[in-house]
């Protein structure tokens, strides 16, 4: 099986599927990059080069670059997939979020209830989250939150190469709106990744270890960190079971139960802010369905409630930490923490 | 462009529709019978059939949150539309929608929207679906003059000159975002000269002339569907009414009022059809008895059709979840 | 001096890179006969006995239980008895040395995927071993050429082994040819014997694979015939076991449904779970399989009939999905063998056992 960077499989994806579907198009800035300019076409292939290629092979009028124009690109897309098309949209970064809240939250997320079943959004929105690059606090954050709060948007944060590309692809055949978050830190991460075209269910939890005495639920880069975790306190004899949601919206609240019903202890560990975040979801999900067996109180592992630093360090503090995510396990297993 | 008597009685029908059903909103919500709150387009008609006459099911439209007219005019049934003000099974969105969210997807109709400047980025993608396809439509989009001073529409227009496309925005500009006039809220002069400045056609006309709107619609849509690209128009009305029902309008004067009774453009277009001789009275008068009787049945329907069932409240939401 | 033999960590099928030492079967000092059980060696797929390949005593254990080691890696000393202890030493000091080199080498001898182009399907398929007599075996319902990864290195040593992913299967197109029959699928796998010029093949099927083989058989020239838990017409197919299979998507479903597999449902690993969902997940294949299950349900259905050729039909005395024919005979001059402690896959959970079977019938001793 050979080994792809998570870059390559979303790349693969989208590929995949404008092979196969030529409704699919993408669209957003610098998606191709070179248009209008003086020097070579294809300059970019998206900023951090997820797109690079896709314009040699299926031309301009699929692989669209606009003008930073965060708006129209989201409400045209809106409005294409309402009408036929299969557009990938590309927010670039997810900060940018702010200026096309309207279409993504009061368009798109809402045609098929508020026009009674009969519309049909089939969009993706790529953007990347989460900080580790000294992107400071315009270019940092982890928004998934604020998707997964709107009715009518599915949001999807693959942790790994693999998963990307199979939940890219169904994103892409999904008839909703969906929110597809690759976190910047991740793209030159590898996994096995077949060459064919394959779909991964959403709402399909991923158990990424398995044990008996602690149940940790990461999202996206946090995943890898707490596997290591994980891994570290296996030689501690402690038994970690690691749960990648890898969808927040839909959430597979049965995997997060059923796993809490064995462990009785829950971490929860995630990039976004902690207020009203995935983090504070799923402790509450667990403490109104799953208390009864709770042995000790959850944990949740989060950035503080602040903007995201630049200086490296700072940045590096605010990041939930291997130390912070083993420190709340020990703590959930009753264990004595020694003050940081 | 000389009518034939077919399309002079259409279009006067789609009018005098939009105008009956506007009048029986008001009246209906008047006597509490409609929830929410109602933006009437009565006045304006001239603006939405003048464009949509030029429209198969094929063509896109999006509107705003004073969409009846535009959702009459793209060929949405009365009834469906009467059902959904009212909360009602049956209602073309099933009820979850309402007046501000009309929508008819088999119609070309993409949404009346209660976001101002919301649907201009989404007619644009209308209109992207058109070009990638091949296909000889065009997507039209309604906006105010409010509307045209929102950003979203700025960016939908560039977009839609940057990528070439066959999208037509209508700037109806009827002299009031909500209760604060044009001459202050809009910086420029002419809502027309600032689409130009985006890089496509535009023109300003005067949208109590029905046959002024027509031909200058016709002559965008022509452009659009042979690929000449978006182009702009700016219509100039009157609203009959305020912002919503129930307005007080102070900011209005008398002499303002009554001007807009004046310049009604169903009265002026039946009184150019008959004076020319193109269509005579009792034909425009077996119309308006049609379109009374239309809208009657209509009300009566939304009145005798159950409220939706509560199990409605969570369907829908996503096509699969 | 005494010759010493390294007892290294077997490398079973392309994707195996290390395997954990269960357990240990045989103590220090205690005398190893060919083919004895030594270790249970865990790989990430199934736990599989390790057996000797030659008489000696066992003279240190090197590699300890549970721990994981590379394939090629050293686990144990084989020599006779009495060999002086600093002899072994040293040979676990100098083994240890070479050991980087002796893994690379087994690397270039390794079996290898090739492909081939057949009415217009790529089919994939690994190749192992050399010898004037070609081993074609053919993988059933669902799996593919790594289910033969316990007894394709013992067959390699003195013959051609090709283990075919068939169409919808594996690394092989998963469009399925014609309409997907039982005939079309024979016809492909008789055009890869002809593409391929393999000849007169022995031929190797389990289950639907084996339905495969049977068929092949029918229609050209091969030189022996066996059958492991084949589904055969009239037999008692698990057809809920087949639906089962086609419809799990979630890795906890489907890890039960896998269990129904084998005798002791402890041998299904996480990886084999996540390596069958992640298959499952492929463009094409609920397609295949889909139409595969139809098939195999035909086949079933259909009036039972001796195989086209004398065969050795091999079967898992717990198999749920196929049983063992009641009568223990599956038609005139086939034989049947029956392999304690197996469910519906004995050449993965008996592995050696299995492979033995099929070297005597290969080599013309069945019994």
């Amino acid at each position: 099986m050979p080994r792809k960077t998570y870059r390559q499989a979303i790349n693969e994806a989208l590929d995949c599927e404008m092979a196969r579907d030529d409704t699919v198009i993408v669209i957003g800035e610098d998606i191709a990059g070179g248009a209008g300019g003086s020097g070579e076409d294809d300059a970019y292939g998206g900023v951090l080069g997820v797109t690079k290629g896709l314009v040699g092979k299926y031309g301009r009028a699929r692989v669209i670059d606009t003008p930073i124009t965060e708006s129209a690109i989201m409400g045209a897309a809106a409005g294409a997939a309402s009408t036929g098309l299969r557009p990938v949209a590309e927010l670039m970064f997810v900060d940018f979020l702010g200026v096309c809240f309207d279409q993504i939250f009061n368009q798109a997320a809402k045609f098929r209830y508020m026009f009674g079943g009969k519309a049909r959004t089939p969009l993706v929105i790529r953007s990347m989250i989460g900080a580790g690059m000294s992107a400071a606090a315009q270019h940092s954050q982890a928004l998934h939150p604020i998707f997964t709060h709107i009715p009518g948007l599915k949001v999807v944060m693959p942790s790994n190469a693999y998963d990307a590309k199979g939940l890219l692809i169904q994103a892409i055949r999904d008839d909703d709106p969906v929110i597809f978050l690759e976190h910047k830190a991740l793209y030159d991460t590898q996994a096995e990744v077949p060459d064919e075209a394959y779909a991964i269910p959403f709402g399909e939890a991923e158990f990424v270890t398995e044990g008996d005495d602690v149940t940790i639920v990461a999202f996206s880069a946090m995943v890898a960190r707490a596997k290591a975790v994980a891994e570290e306190l296996e030689r501690d004899g402690i038994e970690v079971e690691l749960i990648d949601p890898r969808t927040t919206s839909p959430l597979d609240e049965e995997a997060i139960l059923e796993s809490v019903e064995r462990t009785g202890r829950l971490v929860v560990v995630d990039e976004g802010s902690p207020r009203c975040g995935m983090a504070a979801d799923i402790a509450a999900l667990v403490a109104s369905k799953g208390f009864a067996h709770l042995k000790a109180p959850v944990a949740m592992v989060t950035p503080p409630h602040t903007p995201v630093p630049f200086a490296p360090n700072l940045e590096a503090a605010y990041l939930p930490s291997n130390e912070r995510i083993a420190a709340a396990v020990r703590s959930v297993l009753g264990e004595t923490v020694p003050a940081e | 462009m000389q009518l034939d008597r077919p399309t002079l009685i259409e279009a006067y029908r789609r009018m005098r529709l939009i105008r009956d059903f506007e009048d029986n909103v008001q009246a209906q919500f008047e006597q509490g019978r409609i929830p929410g709150f109602v933006h009437l387009y009565a006045g304006q008609e001239a603006s939405a059939v003048g464009v949509c006459l030029h429209l198969s099911d094929e063509d896109y439209i999006g509107s705003t949150h004073r969409g009846h007219g535009h959702c009459i005019a793209k060929g949405c049934d009365v009834t469906g539309m009467m059902k959904e003000i009212f909360g009602r099974e049956g209602g073309l969105c099933r009820g979850k929608g309402g007046s501000m969210h009309i929508a008819d997807l088999d119609k070309g109709m993409l949404g009346a929207n209660a976001i101002v400047g919301g649907n201009p980025p989404l007619v644009v993608g209308a209109a992207l679906t058109v070009k990638t396809k091949g296909l000889p439509h065009v997507a039209v989009s309604f906006t105010g003059d409010g509307g045209s001073n929102q950003g979203t529409t700025f960016e939908a227009m560039n977009l839609a000159v940057v990528l070439n496309l066959p999208a037509i925005f209508v700037f109806e500009n009827n002299g009031y975002g909500e209760g604060t006039g044009v001459s202050y809220a809009v910086g420029a002069d002419s809502i027309a000269d600032r689409a130009a400045g985006f890089g496509m056609p535009a023109k300003a006309v005067d949208g109590r002339d029905f046959f002024a709107v027509f031909e200058a619609a016709r002559e965008a849509i022509e452009r659009a569907r042979t690929g000449g690209g978006p182009s702009a128009i700016e219509v100039t009305c009157m609203r009959q009414h305020g912002h919503f029902i129930g307005d007080a309008q102070a900011y209005r004067s008398r002499e303002e009022l009554e001007r807009v009774r004046a310049d009604d453009p169903l009265r002026l277009f039946r009184e150019r059809v008959t004076g020319e001789g193109r269509l005579d009275a009792p034909d425009l008068d077996a119309v308006d008895a049609e379109c009374a009787k239309a809208i009657a049945d209509a009300i009566e329907a939304a009145e005798s059709a159950p409220v939706p069932s509560e199990d409605e409240l969570t369907t829908d939401v996503y096509v699969s979840y | 001096m005494a010759e010493l033999t390294a007892l290294t960590m077997p490398k079973w099928g392309l994707s195996m890179e290390e395997g954990t030492l269960a357990s240990w079967h045989l103590a220090e000092g205690d005398a190893v006969s060919e083919g004895a059980e030594i270790a249970d060696i865990e790989t990430s797929k199934l736990l599989n006995t390790l057996e000797a390949r030659s008489p000696g005593t066992l003279l240190r254990l090197v590699a300890q239980e549970g721990e994981t080691l590379p394939c090629g890696a050293l686990i144990a000393v084989l020599g006779e008895a009495g060999t002086d202890a600093e002899a072994v030493e040293a040979f676990i000091a100098s083994f240890e040395a070479v050991e980087p080199d002796a893994t690379e080498a087994d690397e270039a001898s390794a079996p290898a995927f090739r492909t081939a182009e057949v009415d217009g399907l790529t089919l994939r398929y690994a190749e192992a071993g050399a010898g004037a007599e070609t081993v074609l075996l053919l993988h059933g319902f669902g799996g593919d050429s790594g289910n033969w990864m316990f007894v394709s290195e013992d067959l390699a040593r003195d013959h051609r082994v090709i283990a075919l992913d068939l169409p919808g299967h594996g690394g092989s197109d998963k469009a399925l040819p014609g309409d997907g029959s039982l005939e079309d699928i024979a016809a492909l796998v008789r055009g890869f014997i002809a593409g391929e010029g393999l000849g007169a093949v022995h031929l190797v099927g389990h289950s639907v694979g084996g339905a495969v083989a049977e068929r092949v058989a029918a229609s050209c020239e091969a030189r022996s015939l066996t059958l492991i838990a084949p589904l055969l017409p009239g037999c008692a197919l698990n057809r809920a076991y087949i639906a089962d299979f086609t419809e799990a998507k979630r890795k906890r479903e489907l890890r039960e449904v896998l269990t129904r597999l084998v005798a002791d449902a402890e041998a299904i690993s996480r990886d084999m779970v996540e390596d069958v969902l992640r298959y499952k997940r492929l463009d094409g294949v609920a397609e295949a399989l889909a139409r595969l299950g139809e098939v195999a349900g035909d086949i079933a259905d259909a009036d039972p009939r001796a195989p086209a050729m004398p065969a050795l039909a091999i079967w898992g005395e717990a198999d749920r999905i196929i049983p063992p024919p009641s009568g223990g005979k599956v038609g005139k001059g086939s034989t049947v063998e029956i392999v304690a402690g197996a469910g519906h896959l004995p050449h993965l959970e008996r592995a050696a056992e299995t492979a033995r079977l099929v070297r005597a019938n290969i080599a013309g001793e069945r019994p």
